[in-house]
């Protein structure tokens, strides 16, 4: 599904990811680990495709497509999804407006015809029933005055309203409440699929409890250190990243 | 004594004083006033009232950027074109439907009222300033004699004096004592062919009454330089959206002056996106207790157009509320200019003033000068005023692509958005669809050039 091989990215002159490589097969979960300033963030931002991070180096390809040369809208179209670690607020566009226009732009990409608004709402309203969020949330302008919980869920949502089939979810999990972060688990386990795969980035462990990684893989200093099963996600968390940090 | 001496052979220095007012202008904008008093002569008070607007812009000519209020717009391009005032017989331009809803419009065309393309509307006396000033209607006459000291104390006031000189016609709006028009009045105001035009707007709506008004200002060329006189009596409401849809070759500069009664209600927005330049200034009066006075605008303008937006509110009784929003977006090589101001008179008390300008800038070239001021002699206020200049932020449009969104929608969403707090505010819901499509046109198109 995703490959990104020997990739290198810098933003403003300064190298952040230094050949990172990574293999993620269909239906996969995996999940990247990471202490602060290792390149967790950048990762995520380099595939969304944000113009301010520079690659200079390697390849992201989705099912087989150069992803580097699309613009952001074109990644989405193509089934790629970053769930933010910080979802922007957007004052003024309200958020049934907003999950319209992107539902309908990523059909208009794929040349598909576009949902009426009855056809939308009813989609929206089985999306939000399956994941448990309140209705009255849509009503609301995007993630303005959302609480911590609120924000993530609603990545979740828009998750399950695009239906992609490369998911990346930078630091979900940060700032969440136990409860909170069950729900947004929960949520994340129900899209699971055999064509769905996700990217889970995450600086704590205990996010894995909730979603069982295939794989684990150690990120610092702009690579990846090491690979595993999810036993590596309980030995990170005992031991720290502080090996990693020395070997690098 | 030595020193003494000294001081007194040296002659004080004292610093040249430059007048700020250029009168030799004046001749510009008087050019071939003596054609249109031949051609209409008026009764012996708007005689006056003429000559005394004449005997001021002689005095002082039209506005220079030397002045305070006028340092952000240079009247100069309306200079260079020296249009002449021509009063023609009946004109016919072509116009445009009625807006959706509407029955009644009342049409000018370069300042001139033409009943041939209106419909006059019932329960309220309306119609031509020219015929109410015919049919010597005494009720009239203080509301253009009566200039409010305050306003005159400005010595800026020239494109009033000017309108004054060529007093001639435009239209009334008489709303009885506690009567209520539930219908919408729309006015129809075309420039047409390259002349200016000077009418005057007098609304009057009485204690108690009430009046929904939409204008339409739309033309190729010329210049209008109108007053509107707005009383809103004691417990009376009155609502005035209006567009302002020039060509890029038509100038427009405007004097508003508000006076509220007590407990009233006014809410007067303007949506402009045409003219090379624009001038929308506003002086509001509220003079009785618990009055509400919202003006609000937003300015969409492009290629080398200029707006300026001016405006100086009074609470001059205690409890008024009052209101100023104004949002543009300013694209290429535009220029705007915001200056709003709430004067709190001592007596006052418990004014509740809310002042915010907000522009985004879609160039590189474009230029915004904004000055909120505030200006108290109360000590029991709630007054507050923000003014913000910026581009459109990265981290909502990069939100939107990434989620499938292309870049040219996600910018339009956000710039539909952020107007929108003006928009919202216009409650005729056909009003409100005509200016979303003129904004949505203009959205459309400035992003492709």
């Amino acid at each position: 599904m995703l490959t990104i091989k020997n990739l290198h990215s810098s933003i403003d002159d300064k190298e952040i990811l230094k050949g990172l490589d990574l293999e993620i097969k269909a239906g996969e979960v995996h999940a990247i680990m990471g202490p602060n300033g290792a390149g967790k963030s950048t990762l995520s931002y380099v595939l969304a495709g944000r113009e301010d991070y520079e690659v200079t180096d390697g390849s992201i390809e989705l099912d087989g497509e150069d992803v580097l040369e699309l613009d952001p809208e074109e990644r989405a179209a193509m089934g790629l999804f970053l769930a933010f670690q910080y979802p922007v607020e957007i004052p003024g566009v309200q958020m049934t407006t907003f999950l319209k226009t992107a539902v309908n732009e990523i059909r208009k990409q794929k040349g598909e015809a576009e949902l009426d608004a009855l056809g939308f709402l009813k989609l929206m309203k089985q999306k939000c029933t399956e994941l448990g969020i309140d209705q009255d949330m849509m009503k609301r302008p995007v993630n303005v005055g959302f609480s911590g919980g609120e924000k993530k869920r609603n990545e979740v949502l828009q998750m399950a309203m695009l239906d992609p089939k490369m998911c990346v979810l930078d630091e979900t999990d940060s700032g969440l409440d136990i409860d909170a972060l069950k729900i947004v688990a929960d949520g994340v386990n129900k899209l699971r699929s055999e064509n769905r795969s996700f990217l889970i980035i995450t600086h704590y462990q205990r996010l894995l409890d909730y979603i069982k990684p295939d794989v684990v893989h150690v990120l610092a200093n702009g690579k990846i250190q090491k690979t595993g099963g999810p036993e590596l996600a309980q030995e990170l968390e005992e031991k720290g990243y502080a090996e990693f940090e020395r070997a690098a | 004594m030595a020193q003494a001496d000294r001081k007194d052979n040296v002659e004080p220095f004292v610093f040249p004083v430059k007048s700020p007012y250029k009168p030799e202008n004046a001749d510009i904008v008087l050019n071939g006033y003596a054609d249109f008093l031949t051609q209409d002569p008026a009764s012996s008070w708007v005689e006056t009232l003429r000559q005394q607007g004449k005997a001021r812009v002689e005095e002082f000519g039209i506005p220079s950027p030397k002045l305070e209020r006028w340092k952000y717009t240079n009247l100069f391009p309306i200079e260079k074109e020296r249009f002449k005032v021509q009063l023609p017989a009946i004109l016919n331009p072509s116009i445009p439907d009625k807006l959706d809803g509407i029955e009644s419009r009342l049409t000018i065309v370069n300042g001139i009222f033409q009943p041939q393309l209106s419909d006059m509307p019932e329960g309220l006396y309306c119609g031509s300033l020219k015929s109410f000033i015919e049919s010597n209607d005494d009720w009239l006459r203080p509301y253009l004699e009566s200039q409010d000291e305050r306003v005159r104390q400005f010595d800026d006031q020239m494109l009033m004096d000017l309108n004054a000189a060529y007093m001639s016609d435009g239209i009334v709006i008489h709303v009885p004592k506690n009567v209520h028009i539930e219908n919408t009045i729309e006015i129809l105001s075309v420039l047409a062919g390259p002349v200016s035009s000077h009418p005057a707007i007098l609304i009057v709506v009485e204690d108690g009454a009430s009046l929904t008004l939409c204008e339409r200002v739309i033309g190729d060329f010329g210049w209008q330089n109108r007053v509107n006189r707005v009383h809103v009596g004691s417990n009376a409401r009155l609502n005035i959206f209006r567009t302002q849809t020039l060509s890029d070759k038509a100038y427009f500069t405007e004097n508003t002056v508000v006076v509220q009664g007590r407990d009233s209600y006014l809410q007067m927005l303007t949506m402009t996106t045409g003219a090379a330049l624009s001038r929308n200034q506003y002086h509001a009066f509220l003079k009785g207790e618990n009055g509400e006075c919202h003006i609000d605008g937003t300015y969409t303008i492009t290629d080398k157009q200029h707006h300026d937006t001016t405006i100086l509110i009074e609470h001059m009784e205690p409890h008024c509320y009052s209101n100023q929003t104004h949002k543009g977006l300013l694209a290429k090589n535009a220029r705007g200019v915001f200056q709003g101001k709430i004067h709190v008179h001592q007596k006052a008390q418990k004014t509740d003033g809310y002042q915010l300008n907000n522009t985004i800038l879609l160039s590189d070239t474009a230029e915004m000068d904004t000055k909120p001021e505030l200006e108290i002699y109360a000590d029991d206020v709630k007054c507050s005023h923000g003014a913000t200049t910026g581009q459109l932020d990265d981290g909502p449009l990069f939100y939107m692509r990434s989620r499938g969104i292309p870049e040219s929608v996600a910018r339009k969403i956000m710039m539909q958005s952020f107007l929108g707090e003006v928009v919202d505010k216009i409650v005729d819901e056909n009003m409100k669809s005509y200016c979303e499509q003129i904004l949505d046109t203009w959205l459309d198109n400035v992003d492709k050039s």
